[in-house]
């Protein structure tokens, strides 16, 4: 008798009864903890990388130049800053000329991006006569060779990349006798 | 040909091929070609074909492309000091004189946020609009 009421029990506090609700951090964590962490990570990222040197950079802007270090300092009397450097920005022709030289540069370079690959894609379309089955893709060979563009670039300089590291042959090949680059 | 601007717009070129290749190859190698072969069957020649169905389905990956290419192809300063003409450089080169040769940090980090608002108030006024036309 007594075995039966303890296997009784036994199954009856198996039995899944109704989940309890959970409410609070017990709720965030079983619902939206990880969305929210994956949006958290490139948001502090930003925010310490990006947010944080541009508010430096900025305050900066406000201050006046001078001999000490670092070569800032800030008016002694309220409001403490001045705007004046952006006058400048403005009254200065080299500034100006500067803004629309990159401005122009970069446009025009774009639309060259633009343009080559826009005759790639036209290639892609012969005229078809019949219905045909899908051609097999054809993967084109210049593609592969984007990666190693950054790692030619890269490779300009002797030895600062597991590339150049690992291809000390295949290095010297592709920098055509250049050992030495200024900015880097 | 050296240290003019051409080499620059060349230069810059080059070296943010890749930026514009890898967006767009994604956007087009998703296309769906039957639209070609239809517009084909209706009568349009291939430039047509071009014009009418594969540009403006390659339109966001063109956008993507031009935005990872324009936006540091503008701040560029290794290039233009390499290939560039010294009598009109670009504002990265310019920055980095301020902050370098005059040691005015000032005045090169107000150069730097007035780039930074240059480039990016445009970009949020785009994504505001297609925001709103994605949404009706």
């Amino acid at each position: 008798m007594a075995q039966i009421a303890a296997s009784d029990r036994l199954a009856t506090t198996e039995l899944p009864r109704e989940v309890p609700a959970r409410r609070g951090f017990r709720q965030w964590l079983d619902r939206k903890a990880w969305r929210d962490t994956i949006i958290a990570i490139p948001f502090f990222w930003l925010l310490l990388f990006f947010l944080l040197p541009f508010l430096i950079i900025f305050v900066i802007s406000l201050g006046e130049a001078t001999i000490a270090q670092p070569p800032v300092q800030f008016a002694a009397q309220w409001p403490y800053v001045s705007f004046d450097n952006y006058r400048l920005l403005a009254s200065d022709s080299i500034y100006v000329s500067g803004y629309l030289n990159s401005l122009v540069y970069a446009t025009i370079s774009t639309f060259i991006c633009c343009d080559r690959l826009s005759d790639g894609a036209r290639d892609r379309e012969g005229p078809r006569t019949e219905p045909q089955p899908p051609a097999p893709t054809r993967h084109p060979a210049l593609l592969d060779l984007v990666p190693a563009q950054g790692l030619c670039l890269d490779g300009t300089s002797s030895n600062n990349s597991w590339f150049n590291r690992a291809s000390p042959g295949l290095q010297s090949h592709l920098n055509f006798g250049r050992r030495s680059m200024p900015f880097r | 040909m050296m240290n003019t601007d051409f080499a620059v717009i060349l230069g810059i070129t080059y070296s943010y091929l890749p930026f514009m290749v890898l967006p767009l190859y994604a956007t087009l190698e998703r296309l769906d070609l039957t639209l070609n072969e239809a517009a084909m069957d209706l009568g349009a020649r291939p430039f047509e074909v071009f014009k009418d169905i594969t540009f403006p389905l390659s339109v966001p990956g063109i956008i993507a492309g031009s935005m990872l290419v324009f936006i540091p192809a503008t701040g560029e300063l290794v290039i233009p000091s390499l290939m560039g003409r010294a009598d009109s450089p670009m504002i990265g080169r310019v920055i980095n004189d301020e902050f370098g040769l005059n040691r005015d940090w000032p005045v090169a980090s107000a150069i730097a946020v007035a780039l930074l608002m240059m480039l990016v108030v445009p970009i949020m006024i785009y994504n505001h609009y297609q925001s709103r036309a994605d949404a009706a």
